[in-house]
């Protein structure tokens, strides 16, 4: 365990060459916090295991979403595009056989012959998406900012109706019904899992080291030699390969799949967890996942009606909606960086709880136009797991401790 | 002959009502680099008004739904987009989001999620024949209205001082700052003018379709963005000229698809849009902007 002393700290991300289980600390942490929530759903009625499950998948896509977003700064609105593509391609490939020869009689007749379990079909999913991602980058990895903004929104709007209208395949709006609707809470923990896996050993690629660089600040990293467009193709196309899986699991969640399910809705949700959550870190995905899903079931339970407690309620249609944005508009003002601040849940070493940097101001919804908030403290900077394993490395970076930076700029 | 004059019409009518929605939007992304999701809202707020105030007489109606919709606008200004204002633009954005959702959200409580319907100006449903062409009343009262609006804002911009004052904001928000432009008063006419300009769109779209959702406000803003891209970020007759391309761009392929590809076509435009960015990523018209080093 001789790590070179790279004093690269970056709110969380330890550099290459730190030990490695303070490296993949966030990854471990988060999949524990998605197990211990799973473990509790579980015993639950239900409801409430239908609720985890589609709050494991939302994780899936969201964290899909966060390997391009999070680290490039990039605003997609189009990653749905990938979830809609590995949706149909696991309604197509898992619908038994007799019942897709009715729906689709039209359908050509080796895929309407397929049938795969659920592995091998959101395999497909994934390198289908892949594929789709080659030619959005194709489309989009040119433009900055906005007009990416925009094309990508272009970009999911023409997918959207070409999904609407392709009746041979996809039914039209009528949509896709008899998908094995067959999802539990248990098999869908390991694709989650197995999604923030991918993403953390992306953030810690050197890829992912340069997308970082170059979202922080994309002329100083391209005069570093960082070839932006190629860090960012590799980025999203790992991000719709986990895109195109979780939608692949959405559809067998939801069992019957309109192209109304696979659009602005869900995208808007998606940004909404993320940037709740934290955008510019995994931990601040899975987290946002995991409390805009509470939120959203609680609220909907709420806008049904019945009895919750003691307290009886009456229906009201758009409550959910109303609190969910209020939560992200007060996220947006309020706390700009995300219940996470762009920090990871991690194992801090030694020496660098004080000296914690401020979120740079950078990226996407991040801005702070107020003064920052005092936030020396956050709770995960203690975790009783500091000093368990890396008890024999405390030193290696000290050097951060005191690092000056990012106190410099306040913004107007 | 008379068919394509016939889709030219059209397209000028359908590329007025565009043009109403771009500029509303075009007017607030040039001075603060907003882009406001939340203009959709507007519009369907301005579409509620006009069922709220309809026993009225029309020309009092316009009156309140203007004075609504712009009340809106400001509030809107007021309580989110002043705390985030020099923040990035997609920080920006999904305030406009947020708001939006919040919005149709208040709605969708109060006014129930079924469609409504609306008669608005129904006195102009007839058409009348110029020059061997059958144009609906509607269609001249939009094609006129947009004119003289867009007009009225180039005399605005050119002639008044706080029109002189918002283009300086709109070329350099700091300097014109520093050189005394008082810059909530120049965001806040910025949100008023967009108000309006929602206002007047929401009746003219109430009165060609004829039907209220909470959720109508999405297509008239997705138009608006794509309109203003396709002419040019950050310049407003641009954005008037994209709207226009794209009314052209629309009606020219609803006329001349082949039937099979017919279904498609908002696919095609909305495709048509990611390749005109590509080879000129800032609009028709746009002039690209400095690197911010």
């Amino acid at each position: 365990m001789t790590s070179p002393r790279t004093p690269v700290l970056e709110r969380g991300v330890l550099a290459r060459g730190a030990p490695a289980l303070a490296r993949t600390a966030p990854a471990v942490i988060c999949a524990l916090l998605v197990l211990a929530v799973s473990g509790l759903a579980l015993i639950g009625s239900e409801t409430t295991q239908r609720t985890a499950t589609q709050m494991l998948v939302m994780g899936v896509i969201t964290v899909g979403t966060y390997i391009f977003v999070g680290n490039s700064g990039v605003l997609s609105f189009g990653h749905v595009v990938f979830v809609a593509v590995g949706a149909y391609a696991t309604a197509l490939t898992t619908i038994p056989r007799d019942l897709k020869q009715a729906l689709l009689p039209a359908l050509p007749g080796w895929l309407a012959e397929l049938e795969l379990g659920l592995p091998a079909a959101l395999l497909i999913s994934g390198l289908l998406s892949v594929l789709v991602a080659g030619a959005f980058a194709l489309l989009t990895l040119r433009l900055d900012g906005m007009a990416a903004g925009i094309a990508s929104l272009a970009l999911l709007i023409s997918v959207n109706v070409v999904i609407s209208n392709w009746d041979a395949v996809t039914r039209g709006s009528q949509g896709i019904v008899g998908i094995p609707a067959d999802l539990t809470v248990g098999a869908t923990v390991p694709w989650l899992i197995g999604a923030i896996a991918v993403a953390m050993a992306y953030q810690l690629s050197r890829s992912g080291f340069r997308l970082r660089t170059s979202r922080e600040d994309p002329v100083a990293a391209a005069a570093l030699g960082v070839r932006i467009r190629r860090d960012r193709s590799i980025a999203l196309v790992i991000s719709a390969f986990v895109c195109g899986v979780g939608g692949g699991l959405y559809a067998r969640f939801l069992g019957a799949l309109t192209p109304g399910d696979v659009y602005l809705q869900l995208t808007l949700l998606t940004l909404l967890m993320l940037i709740v959550g934290g955008i510019r870190s995994l931990s601040g995905a899975v987290v946002g996942t995991l409390f805009i899903s509470v939120l959203a079931e609680l609220l909907r339970r709420i806008e049904a009606g019945g009895e919750l407690g003691p307290i009886e309620l009456h229906p009201h249609p758009g409550v959910q909606q109303l609190i969910l944005a209020l939560t992200l508009l007060l996220t947006l003002l309020l706390r700009p960086g995300g219940i996470t601040s762009g920090r990871e849940l991690g194992l801090s070493p030694p020496g660098w709880i004080g000296g914690r940097r401020r979120a740079p101001r950078t990226g996407p919804a991040v801005d702070e136009p107020e003064a920052d908030e005092p936030e020396a403290d956050e709770p995960e900077a203690d975790e009783p797991e500091a000093d368990e394993p890396e008890a024999d490395e405390p030193e290696a970076d000290e050097p951060e401790a005191d690092e000056p930076a990012a106190h410099s700029n306040s913004a107007p | 002959m008379s068919a394509v004059a016939q889709n030219l019409v059209n397209a000028l009518s359908l590329g007025s009502l565009y043009a109403l929605i771009a500029l509303g939007i075009a007017l607030l992304f040039s001075i603060m680099g907003l882009i406001n999701f939340a203009h959709g809202e507007l519009i369907m707020i301005g579409g509620y008004a006009l069922v709220w105030f309809a026993a009225l007489p029309f020309a009092m109606t316009a009156v309140l739904v203007a004075a609504v919709v712009i009340g809106c606008g400001l509030a809107m200004e007021r309580l989110a987009f002043r705390s985030v204002r020099g923040a990035s633009g997609e920080t920006l954005l999904m305030t406009s989001f947020a708001l939006s959702l919040l919005v149709q959200g208040g709605v969708l409580l109060f006014e129930g999620a079924n469609p409504k319907s609306a008669d608005v100006l129904g006195s102009l449903g007839a058409s009348v024949e110029v020059a061997g062409l059958s144009v609906g009343k509607l269609d001249f009262a939009i094609i006129g209205v947009t004119a003289v609006l867009l007009l009225g804002l180039a005399w605005f911009l050119r002639a008044t001082s706080l029109g002189v004052q918002m283009r300086a904001a709109a070329e350099d928000f700091r300097t014109a700052r520093a050189l005394g432009v008082r810059a909530d008063l120049v965001v806040a006419t910025a949100f008023g003018v967009s108000g309006a300009f929602a206002a007047i769109a929401a009746i003219f779209l109430v009165a060609s379709t004829g039907s209220l959702t909470p959720g109508m406000g999405l297509r008239p803003v997705l138009v608006g963005f794509v309109a203003i891209v396709l002419g040019g970020l950050g310049r407003l007759w641009a954005a008037a000229l994209g709207a226009y391309v794209l009314a052209l761009l629309t009606v020219m392929l609803q006329a001349y698809l082949p039937g099979g590809v017919a279904p498609y076509q908002d696919a095609l435009v909305y495709l048509g849009i990611v390749m005109i960015l590509m080879f000129r990523p800032h609009g028709i018209a746009g002039r690209p902007g400095a690197v911010r080093v």
